[in-house]
């Protein structure tokens, strides 16, 4: 079973923020929990305060931003299961929570946390306890930051606007992770083998300039929309880490070749034990921050730990495992500021070792989105078979077969060296913007089961039409995400028309992408073999 | 393991003047007045750049008469700047100025994490070419979007309105539904718009207040824009950034007394 590293994260104050007096308004903060079949999850947040007069209180805004945030998280997924690796169910409901529900909980959470802090603040209340200060930090120097006498001292009313503040998240799962959250956060990939991509990022189209989505726009909980996903991991997975910053990381880079360079170091990939951690991971947001932007700087890292060795009993993945958790309860133990010399040093204990996989395909997003492993991971290696059937065992085969199949189809010539797409080898879902764009398609369909025959026969010119090119020529490379941002059930119906795929791994893949029951059933399907060697039949449409 | 070979850099901001040259700016020592006050300003200027080192505080200047022509060319370190005198003479080619400026405000050249720009025009009369045609041209340009305009009206025969239109619409006050409480929506609860305003026209009648102008516009905007608050998307005042509020001497319509009045 996959298993995830403690997150690190760390909030620094910025360069300018020092010379000025101002506090760090940055905050993040990472936590761990089982969910309720007993499988470990981890949770990071990065938050950004907007500063500046108007926001005032944006540093408390921010911190309790992330600390809501976690709570919500980890109490939920204590009440939930997240199923088995191939419970695609499942991990549709969980992708609508993140984009939807989650969401709303948190902005509704957050507006009573600031409320109260403010009615905490007015005269004769007692001073409350507050969002911890952040980690890495030390502490915010005095009169910088409102205590609660002075945050109502001016007779201001009390608005969100004082809080206002990002806020990113990223839940960690074994079967797979997704993100969440509004504003200028960034989320960066490295794979294992060093190979940096930036997965998310706030779109120019939303905000620009120093503009940014806010916890404290009215819409918030709207907003968390485009910046929500969930993505899939293979099982085993190699080891990749994900690195979350506020603004103030990638501002600081003269390049976003630079920015992933510098994403890669600090998330130590590909030598986990040469990443920087506590005094170290602080001295270098504080020579980015002064070196660069002057703004405050937040990471949170995470880090998907090498496959175990494969004949290791995988514990937890069975129901029976979570009558034996593995780590402690959910939610008390928040890895918040105060813990900092701790949060921010993974103790040696889950620390990996270093990874003895081959480095693995550049194109292994896409392969894990569509159910295979990546070349020259473990999977695709000889391994020595574990006692009993593994549930895992039969998607890896059949991905393998897949390759198998199209490779060989490369060299023969067959029909599927005509396939114009998609090619199981092409990168081409492996971009964030492709992916969401799928999965809220499929949401929208999916939530209204009734519209998807409606939608696909709107489309029986384009479908005949791919099914020509399918025996004609190949697309032009780009043709599927481009089709993902400007009609992503396009994308779909692409995807269900590849004849590459046999009828299970054409399932499997449009599960493994998000799609549930009713969309798979009807979106069209591929010719046979048999077919294709007559005169191209007449397409009868699936939903008719 | 050592700090990678990453280019960490600080950001650059791009002032730029924009600056009327036209035969009228002759008279009365305008074009005296305004060279004047722009050299008086670059020290402030370079002390805020000192200042606020994760700004790269970078000066270029336009000249408009009979064509528009780059005065300073090249993005200069405010504390390397050398001011030469500006000449008048001809007319007022203004909308090939900002078109001018359009084919700098893209990306390239501009940088990526440039923060945003400051645009200072600074006109005596009306344009005497196709204004609409270089505005429309420079407000495509993202940068020039995101930008700091401001406009100084020298004397009383400036174009307000070409100059309204360079800076873009004020906001206007909203007043809030009845019992709505302020802030409540996450907007920013917006004043009423003064009768002076740095989202307004800035009218210098006399050499003095156009230094102050000058003076203002190159060190507390800069100041502003070196370092700029976040905000959210809801929240725009009518500018990128939040504007400082305006000298107190220049507020002072008493004060607005000089040796000459144009």
């Amino acid at each position: 079973m996959n298993s995830w590293a403690e997150p690190i994260h760390c909030s620094r104050r910025g360069a300018s923020h020092w010379r000025r007096h101002q506090p760090c308004q940055d905050a993040s903060a990472s936590g761990h929990g089982l969910s309720l079949d007993g499988l470990p999850v981890w949770v990071m947040a990065v938050a950004d305060g907007h500063g500046g007069s108007r926001y005032r209180l944006s540093d408390r805004g921010s911190r309790l931003a992330c600390e809501r945030a976690l709570a919500l998280v980890l109490t939920a997924v204590s009440q939930r299961r997240l199923g088995s690796p191939d419970d695609n169910g499942s991990r549709a409901q969980w992708a609508a929570w993140l984009s939807r529900d989650l969401p709303a909980a948190i902005t509704s959470a957050w507006l009573e946390a600031i409320a109260a802090d403010w009615n905490a603040s007015q005269p004769g209340a007692a001073e409350p306890a507050g969002p911890a200060a952040a980690p890495c930090e030390p502490a915010t120097p005095t009169g910088s930051s409102p205590t609660a006498g002075s945050r109502a001292a001016a007779g201001q009313p009390f608005q969100p606007l004082l809080y206002g503040s990002t806020l990113g998240l990223v839940l960690m799962t074994p079967h797979w992770w997704g993100q969440t959250g509004l504003g200028d956060w960034d989320l960066v990939r490295i794979d294992c083998d060093g190979e940096a991509s930036l997965l998310s990022e706030e779109r120019q189209e939303i905000a620009a300039g120093e503009a940014t989505c806010s916890l404290c726009q009215s819409e918030a909980a709207s907003l968390f929309t485009s910046r929500s996903g969930l993505w899939p991991i293979g099982a085993p997975s190699a080891p990749f880490a994900l690195l979350l910053s506020t603004d103030g990381l990638r501002k600081s880079c003269a390049s976003d070749p630079d920015f992933l360079l510098l994403a890669r170091w600090l998330a130590g990939m590909p030598d986990p034990t040469e990443a920087p951690r506590g005094a170290e991971l602080a001295a270098s947001l504080d020579r980015i921050s002064r070196e660069g932007s002057g703004d405050d700087v937040s990471v949170a890292i995470g880090r998907l730990e090498p496959a175990r060795h494969r004949h290791a009993p995988e514990r937890a993945a069975t129901s029976a495992d979570s009558a034996a958790p593995t780590l402690p309860a959910p939610s008390a133990d928040l890895n918040r500021s105060t813990d900092s010399a701790v949060s921010s040093e993974t103790p040696a204990a889950t620390k990996p070792a270093r990874s003895t996989e081959t480095a693995e395909s550049k194109n292994w997003t896409s392969l894990s989105m569509l159910g295979a492993d990546p070349p020259g991971t473990a999977a695709n290696q000889p391994q020595p078979r574990a006692p009993g059937p593994s549930p895992a065992r039969k998607p890896r085969a059949l991905a393998v077969i897949g390759l198998t199949l199209v490779l060989a189809g490369v060299g023969a010539g067959t029909t599927a060296l005509l396939l114009p797409w998609p090619r199981p080898d092409a990168p081409k879902l492996a971009t964030a913007a492709a992916q969401q764009a799928l999965q809220q398609t499929a949401l929208q369909l999916c939530s209204a089961p009734e519209t998807i025959s409606r939608q696909l026969n709107r489309r029986r010119a384009l479908i005949d039409q791919l099914r020509q090119q399918l025996h004609q020529q190949r697309p032009k490379p780009g043709w599927l995400q481009a089709q993902a941002r400007r009609d992503p059930l396009a994308a779909w119906i692409a995807i269900s028309l590849d004849p590459a795929l046999s009828a299970a791994r054409r399932r499997q893949s449009l599960e493994l992408l998000g799609a549930c029951p009713a969309l798979i059933e009807a979106l069209p399907v591929a010719p046979s073999p048999q077919q294709t060697s007559k005169k191209r039949p007449k397409w009868a449409p699936e939903d008719s | 393991m050592p700090f990678p070979n990453v280019r960490l850099a600080n950001r650059p901001l791009h002032f730029l003047y924009l600056c009327d040259c036209s035969g009228s700016m002759a008279a009365q020592g305008k074009m005296q007045a305004l060279n004047q006050a722009i050299r008086q300003s670059l020290p402030g200027m370079a002390a805020v750049a000192r200042d606020n080192p994760e700004a790269r505080v970078l000066v270029r200047a336009v000249s408009f008469a009979d064509r528009a022509l780059w005065h300073v060319a090249t993005p200069t370190p405010v504390d390397q700047l050398q001011w030469q005198d500006l000449q008048a003479g001809g007319i007022t080619a203004m909308g090939e100025a900002l078109e001018l400026v359009a084919a700098q405000l893209s990306t390239p050249p501009m940088e990526e994490r440039a923060l945003p720009p400051v645009l200072v025009l600074i006109s005596d009369g009306q344009p005497t070419d196709d204004f609409q045609a270089g505005l429309t041209t420079l407000m495509r340009c993202p940068w020039a979007q995101k930008a700091v305009r401001l406009a100084i009206a020298m004397g009383h025969d400036a174009d307000l309105e070409v100059l309204q239109q360079f800076i873009g619409n004020e906001p206007q006050a909203t007043p809030l539904p009845a019992g709505e409480i302020p802030g409540a929506s996450g907007q920013a609860p917006r004043s009423a718009p003064s009768s002076r305003s740095p989202r307004r026209p800035l009218q210098a009648s006399n050499a003095t207040s156009l230094a102050q102008y000058i003076q203002w516009a190159s060190t507390a905007v800069v100041n502003a824009a070196s370092m700029p608050a976040s905000r959210t998307v809801q929240a725009a005042d009518g500018s990128n950034i939040p504007l400082p509020d305006l000298p107190p001497t220049v507020l002072d319509p008493s004060d607005d007394v000089g040796p000459l009045v144009w």
